[in-house]
């Protein structure tokens, strides 16, 4: 009986024309009395998914139903149920293998490449990914619920962790956004708990797009899976992001990338806030200064300053006139937005400082 | 200090009595003001981004100048063309469709949703058609409903069918759905941390969540004495990124359909107060693009229709906790600008032979028509129960239940029948307390 890899490259005969078939009922898809949504299915996808329904009401699990999978997976990828047909029959026939220092079982590599070949065809579908990542799990015995794996050696474990980064950055490098990619990415940097070389690779993709907002969600799941949150640890990140944020002050991923680091400092957080809402002044005081994630982040930092320190009736007033600048001129599609904040902001500040000069009033 | 709805605008605003105001188009200098800049520094993301905004920009300078002859078309829904493109679907698609065929509640729900926005009502026989189909594709062995007949119960399949059962609202419709071995389906989904996965062996992400708590709430459908979503809305909340919206799983990029899918089954599960709400506005805000006027669905991607829908609905689903929190009253208008998204959904996303679509030169499709319209309708109706129409008043949509995103009419129907009425009774709880022990759970 051929695999499914050699199948796919000879020339197609129906499967109702094939004798080696001929045991298997086909079944056509029943659409009920008037059929609606009806698609309109060439000869070659019907007969393969008359066979599909066929194997599936016999419940047959075999090497042919493998290499049918193979086929129908070729005319429709996101059909679930073939994925997961074809994954009972893998293990049916005992082709998942725990992987050891020589690599994958041959039969298991096979089903890897047929997967690999999948992605790379149809980069955006989630049963692709969702097979490779089945595949990973049964050749290092991945347990979900526990978060352990059976393979423990060291050198087996490696080949894997290589071959999925390797696949992962392939993808990538067609489309750096890709969402399953990164996806799969996080997921086997979490099982085999190494960040170690992930930095670097994110360092090199903000070099080649600092707008990449994936990448910059990667750099945070990286520092945030790796570092300690202390002041030091923060402000020497603080520092390398800051070259990022010069480079294009209206790129919004850097700002909020800065934002997330700072929510997760201690008792630093204001100290940290100062320090950016200082290397923001000489932006923001110039004219041209109409970056508007960096002026609303600076807006914000003050916001939360005010709320937990001394007014400051200098800075309450700077706020308030930014915050009309956006409003009219350089934001108007968040004027509305913009306008809330004020409300808020006026609000929590405002106010206080009128009721602190009543009362100093009232008091003296 | 009054936020505009669109600062100096080609026609004044007019109310009538049913609370309906129609706005104009946004002046052309606002729309050249906030013109992506390269910053001396171009790369992939600014490339693609100037090269839609340039041509949407276009788009709008031409409509600007010519509006006499644009608001006959570009500017008004066009309804007849696209009631005629979703008939023909709802009958027959062509072989392209192929590789939807793991998705036809999915082509039911998108059609039946739209032709609802538009006001269209089905024969009692194109309605009774439907309720068959969609039988077939329930597995009352498993339960759920799959994505064709057939095939293995799939949770948002079972969503999409439901969706299509509600939106059609026929008490044939509405009792397709067997509820007992749906919660057999959706406890046989559920994983020890809350969440859930898309069918037997399938991926896990917040989408399976959505699907899930929307079926069971819908449907009323529940345990006694056991929560079925113990653990799911702090599964749910581990989603939140430090951007403020939501990724598909824990860690993942914040993304408009994965926030709408967080939020909404958030607040399904009464829930929604434990999310960071003002990060999650920050991040909405600003995926609202300042020249096109639609939606992206991440920082610094492009706009795209749909997005409209995932992004805008969310706008209706958090306004009611921003006013509860309380340093502001309630608003009375949702806090996006409301004129710039139907100017793109009316302007930049209507195919000129019916449909809509992601953006000016792609293919239409059931899916963008569905969501493309579904968020215009959320925004045309205000949360003060007021209407803000774009350029005439003819373009007004039936209004969504923003959670679902079926017509409100249809949810109505649906409560009325699973929650009130004699199909309503608990006999699945009950049985279910029976027959399985809340620890399985």
């Amino acid at each position: 009986m051929s695999t499914s890899d050699d199948e796919s490259t000879t020339p197609h005969v129906f499967y109702k024309d094939r004798p080696e078939w001929q045991d298997v009922q086909p079944i056509p898809s029943d659409e009920g009395p008037s059929p609606v949504v009806a698609i309109d299915y060439s000869e070659q996808f019907a007969d393969v998914y008359n066979y599909i329904r066929g194997v599936i009401n016999t419940g047959e699990l075999s090497r042919r139903v493998l290499s049918l999978t193979c086929d129908a997976i070729g005319l429709n990828a996101a059909n679930y149920t073939v994925w997961q047909l074809r994954r009972d029959v893998l293990e049916a026939i005992g082709v998942p293998k725990l992987i050891d220092e020589s690599g994958l079982d041959k039969e298991f590599e096979k089903e890897f490449t047929f997967c690999e070949k999948m992605i790379e065809n149809i980069q955006k579908n989630y049963q692709v990914w969702h097979h490779q990542k089945a595949l990973v799990s049964w050749a290092v015995g991945y347990d979900e619920s526990t978060k352990t794996m059976q393979v423990k050696n060291p050198e087996a474990l490696d080949i894997l962790f290589k071959r999925e980064l390797q696949l992962t950055k392939d993808i990538l490098s067609y489309d750096a956004k890709n969402y399953h990619a990164w996806q799969h990415r996080q997921w086997i940097l979490s099982i085999f708990k190494d960040y170690s070389g992930e930095l670097e690779y994110v360092n090199q993709l903000l070099t080649d797009d600092v707008r990449n907002n994936s990448a910059w969600n990667q750099r945070y799941f990286v520092f945030t899976s790796m570092q300690d949150f202390s002041q030091e640890s923060l402000t020497e990140e603080l520092n390398a992001v800051w070259e990022f944020v010069k480079v294009a002050l209206c790129n919004e991923s850097p700002w909020s990338y800065l934002r997330g680091l700072i929510r997760l400092a201690g008792d630093c957080r204001p100290t940290l806030q100062k320090e950016v809402v200082a290397r923001c002044k000489p932006f923001v005081s110039k004219k041209e200064g109409t970056s508007v994630p960096m002026l609303g982040l600076y807006i914000e930092f003050i916001d939360d300053l005010l709320r937990n320190g001394e007014p400051d009736p200098e800075e309450f007033a700077e706020v308030v006139c930014l915050l009309e600048h956006m409003i009219k001129t350089i934001d108007p599609i968040r004027a509305k937005y913009w306008d809330y904040i004020m409300t808020k902001f006026v609000n929590a500040h405002g106010d206080s400082e009128l009721d602190k000069f009543t009362k100093v009033e009232i008091n003296a | 200090m009054a936020a505009r709805e669109s600062s100096p605008c080609r026609k004044s605003q007019q109310k009538d009595k049913d609370g309906l105001t129609v706005v104009g188009l946004r002046s052309l200098e606002q729309l050249q003001n906030t013109v992506t800049q390269d910053e001396g520094k171009v790369t992939h993301t600014y490339l693609d981004q100037e090269e839609v905004e340039s041509q949407i920009l276009e788009i709008y300078l031409k409509c600007n100048k010519n509006a006499a002859k644009y608001k006959e078309f570009e500017i008004t829904l066009q309804r007849e063309k696209h009631i005629a493109f979703l008939r023909r679907g709802l009958k027959q698609l062509s072989d392209a469709y192929e590789a939807l065929d793991a998705s036809r509640p999915w082509l039911c729900y998108w059609i039946l949703h739209s032709l609802n926005l538009l006001g269209v009502k089905l024969s009692k026989e194109e309605c009774s058609n439907i309720s068959k189909f969609l039988m077939k594709c329930q597995d009352p062995r498993t339960g759920g409903f799959g994505g064709g007949p057939y095939q293995m119960a799939h949770l948002a399949a079972t969503y999409a069918a439901l969706n299509a059962l509600v939106s059609l609202g026929t008490d044939e419709a509405l009792s397709v759905v067997d509820k007992e071995s749906l919660l057999k389906f959706i406890i046989s989904m559920k994983l020890p941390d809350g969440s859930f996965r898309m069918h037997r062996g399938g991926e896990v992400d917040v989408r399976a969540v959505y699907c899930a708590v929307v079926v069971a709430k819908l449907t009323n459908i529940s345990l006694p004495n056991v929560d079925l979503f113990e653990g799911t809305a702090e599964w749910i909340l581990r989603c939140q990124t430090y951007e403020g919206g939501f990724g598909g799983c824990p860690g993942m990029e914040a993304h408009g359909g994965y926030t709408f899918c967080a939020v909404a089954a958030l607040i399904l599960l009464n829930r929604i107060r434990l999310i960071d709400e003002d990060s999650l506005l920050r991040w909405l805000v600003h995926r609202q693009m300042a020249v096109e006027g639609g939606f992206q669905g991440r920082t610094n991607k492009l706009v795209d229709g749909c997005y409209s829908f995932w992004q805008g609905a969310c706008f209706c689903l958090i306004g009611p906790i921003l006013a509860e929190h309380g340093e502001v009253e309630k608003p009375s208008r949702w806090l996006l600008h409301n004129s710039a998204l139907q100017e793109y959904v009316l302007i930049c996303c209507q195919h000129h032979l019916g449909g809509l679509i992601d953006k000016p030169g792609k293919q239409r499709d059931y899916y963008h028509t569905c969501y493309t319209l579904s968020g215009l309708s959320a925004v045309q109706h205000q949360p003060d129960g007021t209407k803000l129409i774009l350029d005439n008043a003819s373009n007004e949509l039936k209004k969504i239940h923003p959670v679902f995103n079926l017509t409100e009419e249809s949810v109505e129907k649906a409560l009325q029948y699973y929650y009130n009425s004699a199909h309503a009774r608990a006999t699945v709880s009950e049985e279910m307390e029976d027959t399985s022990e809340p620890s399985s759970v």
